[in-house]
Order: structure tokens, then C-alpha cells, then sequence
């Protein structure tokens, strides 16, 4: 069940982090990749059930196949940190960190993770249209869980969509420093 | 008829061992090895298919689980957050909840309408995040990666005993599906694990084995009966009177005990060898009141050989002992009455051969002197004797449940792959016990046993979760909604509880099974312990929780078995001395030693043969002391009379058919026959030849 919740990080996540990658606008990306990159975003979460938008923002920071850091500042203050090999939540003042092989990710969803765009087909149905990537998910697994993944963008990531089949919805706006 | 080797331990432990076996007894798994997960798809839907025509599947989804699960999540606290709540920490688990919501990383598993604190999502979270040793699940079955190579593992339950020709079906189609998948490109294999293919393929290979060993025993019995008797007249008395010990044998078990074990009736078929030396010798004798005697002499002994089995606290081993006993008398019986109907007949297969030997009579010596040659074939044969006997010293007894099964290569090479994939697999467990399952689970939680408590708490635990959850609702509730906007609704919880016994998903039914077990009125719950650290014995005195460990209960089952095999053995030993004392008197020596030097030189060559001496083992002896017994009866019985040829050639033609039908065992696929016939075939090998070299020594 984490599975899907690093599904968002891995899909484009690793389009920034990863080694290989799929043809088409994912390959251009990764192409267009520099070597450290850094932004804010802006993120909703619409929960269905209770008609409520949460908001938050912070920052993000990745290092070419080193590092990636999440850091939430509103509303309430929180860090994700993940390299290859580990990750790092810090909120409310504790810090745990875990090794990635203790994620429950089957081998598809584990390559992902740790960057290898190959391994997006085992996981995900792709589709490309319009400068937009759609990843409908292609286990029973997943399926149960999320509907689909949307990325746009060209040279960049600008906004990453999540829709989960309790009809929930994720969306993060993505802004690249200069 | 009882097959269950559980069966044979007391009934305290056999309850908790049984059940444990049972939970996993029918579950047949294919582990599917290929270099990527993708691969594994096709095969994998192949085998499900042609499974679904005998087993059922399981039809369930998260999405149904969670759903089954929502309405009953109210009580469901993880550890942490409990603690949080009873040491008043409302505002850290109001905060951790938000925190989880803003941050995006966490999606609500159960509406945030019932549970807008996020507990039961992060309860249900924090479960799936328990340890599952590198499995994760694609399309509803476990997978994992390990070495560079990918695995898929696809479980069936449900499956039966009577199942073992579809079994034995399914073994075969996967080895053709080997034969030809590493063509594939990319090349996949499937192992095999699981009891019921073991079962399956026992069952057919000792149907097999029992019929070819039949028919050859029968051959064998035929043809030596007609090489003695020159006729086939003895057919019909052996089957009638062989058919007759069983009968009867069978029924004093059954009237008995209702449910005699197995291990009766495969020890039962030495009665076989015991029924033959007594038919042979009627069917030999001119008039079978010229072998009343030494036929009294010789049930009497091999009764009192079987006798202290009767009165051991084994409750298998007195089985055997009436078994044994009601056959043998029945036999006796059966002999006296077919033989003794037409009186005194003319023996059809004298034809002078009498004639050829005149018999000594017995003289108060009754022993030749030794010439010179004989003297050092003497001194070299006892030589030889003792050197044989001397490999007694290297006997090792051995309770390994491992030696009374060796499994077909290719199911051991799938259980070995299996074990190497799940290291999980436990070989202890603790397990608490219960008059109710709540009765069980609040004792696993006061011993503090991580078991189905730690995914269903008890009924108790969750009323005191949901009060601690009301209040975190009052105190937290207004300011968690101003931060994320979620609702927190006032009044209580509109979610039930969850009871383990009023579960309907098949998921989760599936995953609390091997947890929950009936045994009788009770209710065991059994949780794997590590194999190393974790408690040994009992948390507490009364506290209700034990460690089993069902390799190692087998290992003192069949340790104490044979220990008390080899003590009824010494007690049979010296009851047998006491009645040849009786019944031959200053003679008894000479009654006495052939076996004795039988015992000691079967025990003798097996050690040498560095055989590790099992419960099985002992057993044979019971069978060669008292066949032994009767070939040195009929031996020294004979040498006073004008019959010692006839009788020598009988003993001869009795030990052979009943060797060879035994040797036949030693060439089964089976330890446990093979251990038996070959113990057997020897025994009876040395006490014909003792009893054979003691009687020339009285000649």
C-alpha cells in the first residue's frame, strides 16, 4: 500500500533522476535534465468524500542520481529526503529513516524508483499525447488504488496528477529555479 | 485407520501440532523462477486454469478487503499511536494526522468522513508495512526478487488426501512445462513444494510397490512351498489361515481402539512370516500332534516375546502387541483345526527322504567331539562372530523425523528452494490458548506475544482504543479542522469492531487461518517465533502461552518410542529366559543363546553398516526373537526325533520365504520399510544360522 504513494515520486521522480528512459517526451525530459535542479511547488489534495481541497508549498531539490529532497513548509513543515539507497521523512520534530529495500515495491516499481525508466512498461500502460504522459497502472495491485498518473511539461515537469479511485485526486504544480 | 503421525503424540501436544500441520496440510504452492516478473505472467495464468478445475480460488481484492474493513475500523489503534493517546499526547497524533494529509504522501485508505485523523489508514499502513521478507503481491499472488532472478509463488488451498491422482497430475504437468520452458526465451522453471505432493507421490509409488512386492512374495511363496512339498496342497491351508490371522487381528484392533494408527498394520504384515513357519510344519508333519509341543513351545515364547508391548503406555505399540497376539493364536489355532481334522495321514512328501539321516538320539553329552579341522572352523567362525558382533559399539540411535522420509529429488529440490526464498518459514511458534478467541487474544496481548492480536486486537483492547480516539475527537478536534479543513464529527464512532470470528473477506480469512485454530473446544493462536532468541518456554506460569516447535516433538516422540522399545525389548529378553528356563530347564541355554547371538550380530552388522538405529528397528527384533525362537524349537525338538531332516528342511524353506519377502521390504523407496526389511532379513538370516550351527552342535 506505500507502493502507490511512491509511485508519484518515482514516475517523476526518477524522469529526473533516473539513467534509462522510455522514447518520447519522458526521453526528451531526461534529455533536457541538468545536472542539479531546484524549484517550489504547490501542491492540492482534493478528498472526494468531505469536498476538501488541502493546499500546501514548499521547495524541492535534486542532485543527478544522488539525492532528492521534498521539503513542505505550508502548512505544516515536513521533509522527505531519498537517495538510492534509503529515505528520510522528518515531521514534528522526529526523523526516520528506512532502507529502500524495506518499501513494499515489486521489482518493477523498485527499478523505477531507483531510476531506471525501463522498467516504466512492467509497471504502467504509457500513453503520450498532447505533451502530456499518462500512466495508468498495469498490476492488480496498483490498480486497486490509483486510477492514473498524469505528467506535463516539455523540457521540464511542470505539474504531476495522481487520480485515486476513491475518486481522490493529487496535484502538484512544479516550478523550476533559474 | 489412523494416518496421522501426530496422532501418535499425547493429546495436549497432538492438538496443537495437528492443527498447525492442517492449516498448511492441503496447501500445494509452484514457485515460478524466471529473469523478470513479466515472464512469469503467462505461465502463472496457465496453471491457475488448470488448477481452478480442483481447487478453489480466491476471489478476493483489497478493494473488497478494505471495504470490508472500513465500517469495522473504530478500534483499530497502531502502538505508537495508543501510546500517544494514553499518555495524553492528543495534540502529537492530531498533528502526526495532519501532517500525513498536507504532506501528499499518504492517501486516506478509509474515508477521512469516519476517520479523519487518518488512524486506521495508518494502522492499516503500518500492517502492510510489517516485515514480508521481500515478498510484495502482483495480480493477488507473492512475488519477490532475489539474486538477479525473479519469483513468482502461487498457493492453492483446500486440497485433500484423496486428491493424489489430480496431485500426482499436477506433478506431472510441471515437469513437462520444465521440459520445454527453458526454450523459452526468456527460460522458466517451477518448483514444487508442499505436503500434498509428498502424500501423492508416496501414495502411488507404495501402490506401486505393494502390488509388484505381492506379487513377487507370492511367486516366492509359491514356488518354495512347492520345491518342499512337491504339490500345491499347501496353498489353500497358508491363504486360509493367514487370511484368517488378519481378519481376526484387524477386528481385535478395531473393537479395541476404533481408530488403530497405520504403523499397526505395517508392523502387522510380519505376522505374515510368523504364520508361514507354522503352516509349513503342520503341512510337513505326518500327524500334526507330533508337533503340538514344540508348536505350543513356540507360540507360548513369541507371545511372551509381544508381551511387554501389551502393557507399555505407547498406546501404537500395544496395538501391535494385540494385533501380533490375536493373529499368531489365531494361526495356532487355525493350524490345529485344518491339520487335525483328518487325524493321523500319511505325509505325502516323506518319499524316504527321512530315511536318509538317522537322528542321534540325544545322549546325556549330546554333543560330538570337535576333530582338529572343525576345531579351527570353529575358532574362525566364532572369530568372525565376535568381530561382527563388535560393530554394535557403533550403533547410533537416531529420532530424526527426517530419516523415516526421503523426499523425490525434484519435490526436495522445490521445498529447498521454497525455504531458501521464505526464511520466514517458522520452525517454532508460540502459541496461546483460549476457551473463546477473545479469551485467546487478550492473553496473547498480556504475554505480549506478537501474534494475531498485533493485526486484530481483542475486543477489550479496541473499546479502550475507541474511547481514547473519542477523546482525541473532543479535545483536538475543532483545531485539526481550522488547519486542514477535514470535518471531525462530534458524538460517538459510527464504526464497529472487528471480531475475528465475524470475518467474511477471503483475504482476510486467508491471512488470520494459519493464526486461529480450533482444537476442540479450545482455541489455540499460533504466531512464527524467530528461530533464534524469543522465548523458549512459557512467558508466565498460567500466563497461557507455549512454544512448539513440531520438528523437534516429532524428534521426542519417536526418541521416546524408542527408548521404550528398547526397554520392553530387555524385558521381553528376560521374560523369554524365564519360560525357556521353565519350560526346558537345564536346556534353556541352549534355547536361549542361538537368539541371543542372532540379536547381537543383526545389531553387530548394522552397526557396521553405519545404520542409525530408529524406533523402527527395535521393532524388528520383537519379530526375529521370536522367529528365531521358533526355528531353534523346531531345531533341537527335532534332533531326538526321526524327523530332523524333514524339519531342517522346512525351518530352511519357512526362513527363506520369510526373508525374502522381507528383503523385499529393504528394496522399497520408503526408509522406514527399507530399515525394516533389511533389519529383518538379517535377524532372520543370523537366527536360522545359530540355530542351525547349535542344533549340528547337539547332534
Amino acid at each position: 500500500m506505500y507502493k502507490w504513494c511512491v509511485v508519484f515520486l518515482a514516475s517523476w521522480g526518477a524522469a529526473l533522476w533516473g539513467v534509462a528512459a522510455p522514447p518520447g517526451m519522458a526521453e526528451r525530459m531526461f534529455a533536457a535534465l541538468p545536472a542539479q535542479a531546484t524549484g517550489t511547488f504547490v501542491q492540492r489534495k482534493i478528498l472526494a468524500d468531505v469536498e476538501v481541497t488541502i493546499t500546501s508549498s514548499g521547495t524541492f531539490s535534486i542532485v543527478k542520481d544522488k539525492s532528492f529532497e521534498w521539503k513542505t513548509l505550508k502548512p505544516l513543515p515536513s521533509t522527505f529526503t531519498a537517495t538510492p539507497d534509503s529515505y528520510t521523512m522528518t515531521a514534528n520534530g522526529k526523523t526516520s529513516t528506512h532502507a529502500l529495500s524495506e518499501l513494499k515495491l515489486s521489482a518493477g516499481l523498485r527499478s523505477l524508483v531507483r531510476g531506471d525508466l525501463s522498467a516504466l512498461g512492467d509497471v504502467f500502460d504509457v500513453t503520450e499525447a498532447e505533451g502530456r504522459l499518462t500512466l495508468v497502472p498495469k498490476t492488480r495491485e496498483l490498480r486497486e488504488f490509483v486510477k492514473r498518473a498524469t505528467l506535463e511539461g516539455t523540457d521540464f515537469p511542470t505539474r504531476f496528477a495522481l487520480d485515486y479511485v476513491t475518486g481522490d485526486r493529487l496535484e502538484i504544480d512544479l516550478v523550476q529555479s533559474r | 485407520m489412523e494416518t496421522d503421525l501426530y496422532a501418535l503424540l499425547d493429546s495436549t501436544r497432538r492438538n496443537v501440532l495437528r492443527a498447525l500441520a492442517d492449516n498448511v496440510g492441503g496447501q500445494l504452492r509452484i514457485l515460478l523462477e524466471g529473469a523478470d516478473l513479466a515472464s512469469l505472467d503467462a505461465p502463472a495464468a496457465e496453471f491457475k486454469e488448470y488448477m481452478a478445475s480442483h481447487v478453489r480460488a480466491e476471489t478476493g481484492s483489497i478493494t473488497n478487503t478494505l471495504a470490508a474493513l472500513a465500517p469495522r475500523s473504530g478500534g483499530l489503534l497502531t502502538e505508537e499511536t495508543r501510546a500517544l493517546l494514553l499518555a495524553g499526547e492528543y495534540g502529537a497524533v492530531a498533528t502526526n494526522a495532519a501532517t500525513a494529509l498536507t504532506s501528499g504522501l499518504l492517501a486516506p485508505l478509509v474515508s477521512v468522513k469516519d476517520d479523519p485523523f487518518l488512524l486506521a489508514t495508518d494502522y492499516l499502513t503500518h500492517f502492510q508495512a510489517r516485515d514480508n521478507h521481500g515478498w510484495s503481491l502482483r495480480d493477488g499472488d507473492p512475488v519477490r526478487e532475489q539474486d538477479g532472478r525473479c519469483y513468482r509463488l502461487l498457493v492453492f488451498d483446500g486440497l485433500k488426501t484423496s486428491d493424489s491422482a489430480f496431485i500426482c497430475d499436477v506433478l506431472k504437468r510441471v515437469r513437462a512445462f520444465n521440459a520445454v520452458a527453458q526454450e523459452r526465451d526468456p527460460p522458466v522453471r517451477a518448483h514444487v513444494s508442499g505436503a500434498p505432493f509428498h502424500a501423492a507421490l508416496a501414495t502411488e509409488r507404495s501402490k506401486r510397490e505393494i502390488n509388484i512386492l505381492s506379487a513377487v512374495s507370492l511367486v516366492i511363496v509359491v514356488v518354495l512351498g512347492v520345491w518342499l512339498f512337491r504339490s500345491i496342497r499347501f496353498v489353500v491351508p497358508l491363504i486360509v489361515t493367514l487370511a484368517s490371522a488378519f481378519v481376526v487381528a484387524t477386528a481385535t484392533v478395531f473393537v479395541a481402539w476404533g481408530r488403530p494408527h497405520v504403523l499397526t498394520f505395517v508392523f502387522g504384515t510380519t505376522l505374515i512370516g510368523l504364520c508361514v513357519d507354522y503352516v509349513y510344519h503342520a503341512c510337513a508333519a505326518e500327524d500334526v500332534r507330533m508337533i503340538r509341543r514344540p508348536l505350543a513351545c513356540a507360540l507360548v515364547t513369541t507371545l511372551a516375546c509381544f508381551a511387554p508391548l501389551a502393557f507399555s503406555s505407547v498406546t501404537v505399540l500395544r496395538q501391535m502387541a494385540l494385533f501380533t497376539g490375536a493373529g499368531l493364536v489365531t494361526t495356532w489355532a487355525g493350524v490345529m483345526v485344518w491339520f487335525g481334522r483328518a487325524g493321523a495321514r500319511p505325509s505325502r512328501w516323506d518319499n524316504g527322504r527321512s530315511a536318509r539321516c538317522t537322528p542321534t538320539p540325544l545322549s546325556s553329552g549330546g554333543r560330538s567331539k570337535l576333530r582338529p579341522s572343525r576345531l579351527s572352523f570353529f575358532i574362525f567362525l566364532s572369530s568372525l562372530f565376535i568381530l561382527i558382533c563388535a560393530g554394535a559399539f557403533r550403533i547410533r540411535p537416531s529420532s530424526d523425523p527426517a530419516q523415516f522420509y526421503r523426499p523425490d529429488p525434484f519435490l526436495a529440490e522445490g521445498e529447498r528452494k521454497f525455504y531458501e526464498l521464505n526464511q520466514s518459514a517458522a520452525a517454532r511458534f508460540a502459541v496461546v490458548e483460549g476457551a473463546t478467541v477473545q479469551e485467546a487474544l487478550e492473553c496473547e496481548e498480556a504475554a505480549g506475544v506478537k501474534g494475531l492480536s498485533a493485526i486484530i486486537p481483542s475486543l477489550k483492547r479496541q473499546r479502550e482504543n475507541q474511547a481514547l480516539v473519542a477523546e482525541l475527537r473532543a479535545k483536538t478536534g475543532a483545531a485539526y479542522t481550522a488547519l486542514t479543513g477535514v470535518p471531525v464529527r462530534d458524538g460517538a464512532d459510527a464504526r464497529g469492531l472487528l471480531d475475528p470470528e465475524e470475518i467474511t473477506d477471503p483475504l482476510l480469512k486467508k491471512l488470520i487461518r494459519p493464526m486461529c485454530v480450533k482444537s476442540g473446544d479450545r482455541v489455540l493462536l499460533a504466531s512464527p517465533l524467530p528461530p533464534a532468541g524469543g522465548p523458549r518456554s512459557c512467558a508466565a506460569a498460567g500466563s497461557g502461552v507455549s512454544v512448539v516447535e513440531p520438528k523437534r516433538e516429532l524428534m521426542s516422540l519417536f526418541d521416546a518410542y524408542a527408548q521404550e522399545a528398547y526397554r520392553l525389548l530387555g524385558i521381553s529378553f528376560a521374560l523369554l529366559a524365564a519360560l525357556l528356563a521353565a519350560l526346558f530347564r537345564r536346556r534353556f541355554l541352549a534355547y536361549a543363546l542361538p537368539v541371543a547371538a542372532a540379536v547381537l550380530a543383526t545389531l553387530g552388522v548394522l552397526g557396521w553398516c553405519g545404520v542409525q538405529l530408529t524406533f523402527f528397528h527395535a521393532l524388528c527384533f520383537f519379530v526375529c526373537t521370536g522367529l528365531g525362537l521358533d526355528y531353534v524349537i523346531f531345531h533341537l525338538e527335532a534332533t531326538a526325533s526321526a524327523t530332523l531332516p524333514r524339519t531342517r528342511r522346512v525351518v530352511f524353506v519357512s526362513f527363506l520365504t520369510s526373508a525374502s519377502a522381507f528383503g523385499l521390504l529393504a528394496l522399497t523407496s520408503f526408509p522406514v520399510t527399507r530399515a525394516m526389511g533389511a533389519t529383518l532379513a538379517l535377524g532372520l538370516f543370523f537366527a536360522y544360522f545359530c540355530s542351525r550351527c547349535r542344533a549340528n552342535r547337539i547332534r
